[in-house]
């Protein structure tokens, strides 16, 4: 198999990305409902907590450099118990594609084309993402070099063109709050989409130099990115309007009048959605396809790849509809995502200690 | 289901075809099939409405897991 | 090479049957687009009336009034939203196309009913269109629906174009009438004011008014604005009231006073209208302190006096008395009529410490006293600074 080379730029804007995704289109609306006016701030802290956790991945990786999670797991674990990690995180990339691709498929279905069969969207999508996956990360990387900056410079014009609807009295009053409910966004928040970012580590070996403050500079970025965003939503949108919607970003677009002529720019929303979610299912797809390879020592990602669009199109209609889809967020994602984000780094670093140590002690015996 | 059969079938059968005429390594033609074939069952479910939803059994077990 | 050519061609064959217009595909002659909506609700019988406003694209480009109507007024009766759709496509035949209406009419009854299905109705649609602004009617629907206006061809954008430009030029309609204002204040204290139109003289509500040279003959006009409490209208305002209540809202950037002295009068016109609030509490009383800042220009003076710097203070400590007393008066209105005029409920609310702990109760805001201080400045006074002296002076 070929070793791309990325470069840090490529790869921070490559975090940034990963973390965008369909997060900063689905989240705000979570937040609100339950935060109100202080949601803006849950992005920080969750942010914060999770750069935290982030260093933790960062020392299993630098323990085992030009490594990928999956040789890590291989490497610490063995060959059975070090399979079995490393299909669990083969497991855990193909259910993040699939959600983010039932996420495009309902939000195109629900806003778009509302006639068109959600699987089309799926299918079409996935091809696309296949032949990406095909090509390699760098391709992927240097399409994400030249979109990513697009999708930042509109988002931030269209922000600017929704100023005359801000209203500084939508931060206040202070509606009451549920505390236990915002302390379980924050959460969840870890969970969808920042530990989803630990996949990252499948191809963290391919960054050039600088991989690991470019991670967590990334990380810093889409934190702040987020909670912009929904401070911003909260103030051109309001608490009550966007805690009832399930798209408020694209409510508001819809909403943009600059003149009785030029109004309804949600399209343009539309399309940054598309993009930055196509970014992250062909980075979630590639390293899965990258880790069934490194499992098994294959060499061409071509038959891998293309398998597993009928099984990821298949995953991703597990949900019945959006409403099931937030209900299992609510009730389950933190503990799934605390499962790859912590307590499995936890124990490979743990069993990494313990064999570097028993190595150590046998070395001395040895002398 | 006779579209999507159909559908699977050939271009299953495309696939191993160019699989076979390109001589790939038995491991490959292995992970190809036993992939393809987790999608096709994975559909059939789907199409069949007894719905595979892998998203409901890990909610039972986080669920089990919090209950001890 | 030839074979590989016609496997890739034949895939992106395939791969089209995929593509979206397969299913999505729009036709434009089966549409029915809908122009305005009116909403009308019988309480007795607790069933809808909804009419359809719907373009006649032929009709836009013929010749007004001769053969082809630019729209058609098409309404339906039914208890539910269900029921009303399924019957506006039996007596449409076309689907129903709502991405380009532009207003939407209820009667007062309705409004005073409460308008949440309406709304929650609305917000659900992903093709709705938020900014358009909402009216309230207490003529006869059916008159409102089955009008022609006279520049514009089509009511709803004639409506719309009335609404906007009164909120932009005159101030007697809140530039936040629209849905989404409403939609926001459904779950706060906080009030919203929607447009009322009449019907003029309403005789001749159909298709000969394009050959009627007097306009105003069954022409819409607006009457005054109702108050809305999260969904319900508890009131109304004349256009007089409507133009104070939005001033001191801050609403209101742009409006006309009239001077009156010895029987001769100023007209003056206030732009660029700045309004700072601060609610602050003083040995008890909690007190609301209003600073309006106002630039002023002379639309009209018949005063006998000559502009001079003198006067021209005069002129502006008149404009400011004048502007508090109209002012104070809509306050005590309010007050007198239980209407939260200018979301003072929830500005308590907001207030938090110890001072402000008794004044959480529901109609503590009553108790709120206005101190009011106007400022303005004149920045046109026009192309004459003296009036003519004509026969009368």
């Amino acid at each position: 198999m070929e070793r791309p080379q990325l470069s840090s730029w490529q790869f921070f804007l490559l975090t940034i990305s990963h973390l965008i995704g369909s997060a900063f289109f689905y989240i705000p609306s979570t937040l609100v409902g339950t935060s109100k006016q202080i949601s803006w701030i849950l992005p920080l802290i969750a942010g914060a907590f999770t750069i935290i956790i982030a260093c933790l991945w960062l020392h299993l990786a630098s323990q085992y450099p030009k490594h990928s999670l999956i040789q890590i797991c291989l490497k610490v674990g063995g060959k059975y118990v070090g399979c079995f990690f490393a299909l669990l995180y083969i497991w855990y990339c193909l259910q993040i594609t699939s959600w983010v691709t039932r996420d495009i498929g309902n939000f195109a279905k629900m806003t778009l084309l509302p006639h068109t069969p959600i699987t089309m969207f799926h299918i079409m999508f996935l091809l696309i993402i296949c032949y990406a996956s095909i090509k390699g990360i760098d391709t992927i990387a240097r399409t994400n070099e030249l979109l990513l900056p697009i999708v930042i410079i509109t988002l931030f014009i269209l922000f600017l063109l929704t100023i005359p609807d801000w209203k500084w009295e939508r931060f206040e009053p202070l509606l009451p709050f549920d505390w236990n409910a915002s302390v379980k966004n924050t959460s969840n928040l870890m969970a969808f989409p920042f530990f989803e970012s630990f996949t990252l580590m499948i191809i963290i070996p391919y960054v050039k130099n600088k991989a690991k403050k470019n991670f967590l500079l990334g990380m810093g970025c889409y934190t702040l990115l987020l909670s912009m965003v929904t401070f911003f939503i909260i103030g051109t949108l309001g608490v009550v309007r966007s805690s009832h919607a399930i798209y408020p970003l694209y409510t508001i677009m819809q909403e943009i009048q600059i003149s009785p002529l030029i109004e309804h720019l949600e399209s343009t929303i539309s399309m940054i959605l598309l993009t930055t979610i196509f970014v992250k299912i062909s980075i979630t797809y590639y390293c899965c396809v990258l880790g069934i390879c490194q499992l098994f020592q294959l060499k061409d990602r071509t038959w891998v790849s293309i398998p597993l669009i009928l099984l990821v199109s298949g995953i991703a209609m597990a949900f019945e509809d959006i409403v099931e889809d937030v209900d299992w967020y609510n009730k389950y994602a933190f503990a799934n995502g605390a499962l790859y984000g912590i307590i499995l780094p936890l124990i490979l670093l743990a069993v990494s200690g313990i064999r570097k140590f028993s190595n150590r002690q046998k070395e001395n015996i040895a002398k | 289901m006779i579209t999507f059969l159909l559908f699977f079938l050939i271009s299953f059968t495309i696939c191993l075809i160019i699989l076979f005429k390109n001589k790939k390594p038995r491991k490959e033609i292995i992970l190809f099939i036993t992939i393809a074939m987790l999608g096709f069952a994975d559909w059939i479910s789907i199409i069949t409405r007894h719905n595979f939803n892998p998203n409901k059994w890990i909610g039972i077990i986080i669920d089990q897991i919090s209950f001890w | 090479m030839r074979v590989k050519k016609m496997i890739v061609v034949i895939i992106v064959c395939c791969l089209t049957y995929c593509l979206s217009g397969c299913w999505d595909m729009v036709e434009i002659n089966q549409l029915a687009i809908i122009n305005m909506t009116g909403i009308d609700f019988d309480p007795k019988t607790k069933k809808l009336k909804v009419y359809y406003h719907i373009i006649n694209p032929k009709g836009i480009t013929a010749k007004p009034g001769v053969d082809r109507a630019p729209f058609y007024s098409f309404h339906v009766e039914g208890s539910n939203t269900s029921q009303i759709i399924s019957k506006a496509n039996n007596v449409i035949g076309r689907n129903l196309f709502p991405d380009h209406y532009q207003a939407i009419v209820v009667t007062d009854r309705f409004a005073k009913a409460g308008i949440k299905n309406t709304i929650n109705f609305h917000e659900r649609q992903v093709e709705r269109r938020s900014f358009i602004h909402l009216f309230v009617t207490e003529s006869p629907l059916e008159k409102i629906m089955k009008t022609y206006m006279t520049l514009d061809k089509l009511e709803g954008t004639a409506l719309r174009a009335l609404a906007e430009n009164q909120a932009k030029e005159f101030g007697t309609v809140s530039k936040f009438s629209r849905m989404k204002d409403i939609a926001e204040n459904m779950e706060t204290s906080a009030t919203t004011f929607l447009p009322i139109v009449g019907i003029q003289d309403s005789n001749q509500p159909n298709a000969k008014r394009y050959e009627e040279i007097n306009a105003n003959l069954g022409n819409l006009v607006l009457t005054g604005g109702a108050i809305m409490k999260k969904d319900q209208m508890i009131g109304r305002l004349g256009l007089s009231d409507m133009k104070s209540t939005l001033i001191l809202r801050g609403e209101n950037e742009r409006f006309y006073n009239t001077l009156h002295s010895n029987g001769k009068m100023m007209d003056i016109q206030s732009i660029n209208t700045k309004v700072n609030k601060k609610l602050t509490i003083e040995d008890g009383t909690p007190i609301w302190k209003v600073n309006l800042y106002t630039e002023l220009r002379i639309l009209d003076n018949n005063l006998d006096e000559p502009l001079t710097l003198q006067n021209q203070n005069k002129v502006k400590e008149r404009y400011k008395k004048f502007l508090i007393k109209q002012l104070i008066a809509i306050y005590e209105k309010g007050k007198k009529q239980n209407w939260d005029l200018f979301d003072l409920e929830a500005t308590l609310q907001r207030s938090q410490g110890k001072e402000w702990k008794n004044m959480h109760k529901k109609d503590s805001w009553k108790k709120i006293k206005l101190d009011l201080e106007v400022n303005c400045k004149f920045i046109d006074v026009g192309e004459i600074i003296d009036p003519y002296k004509g026969k009368g002076s």
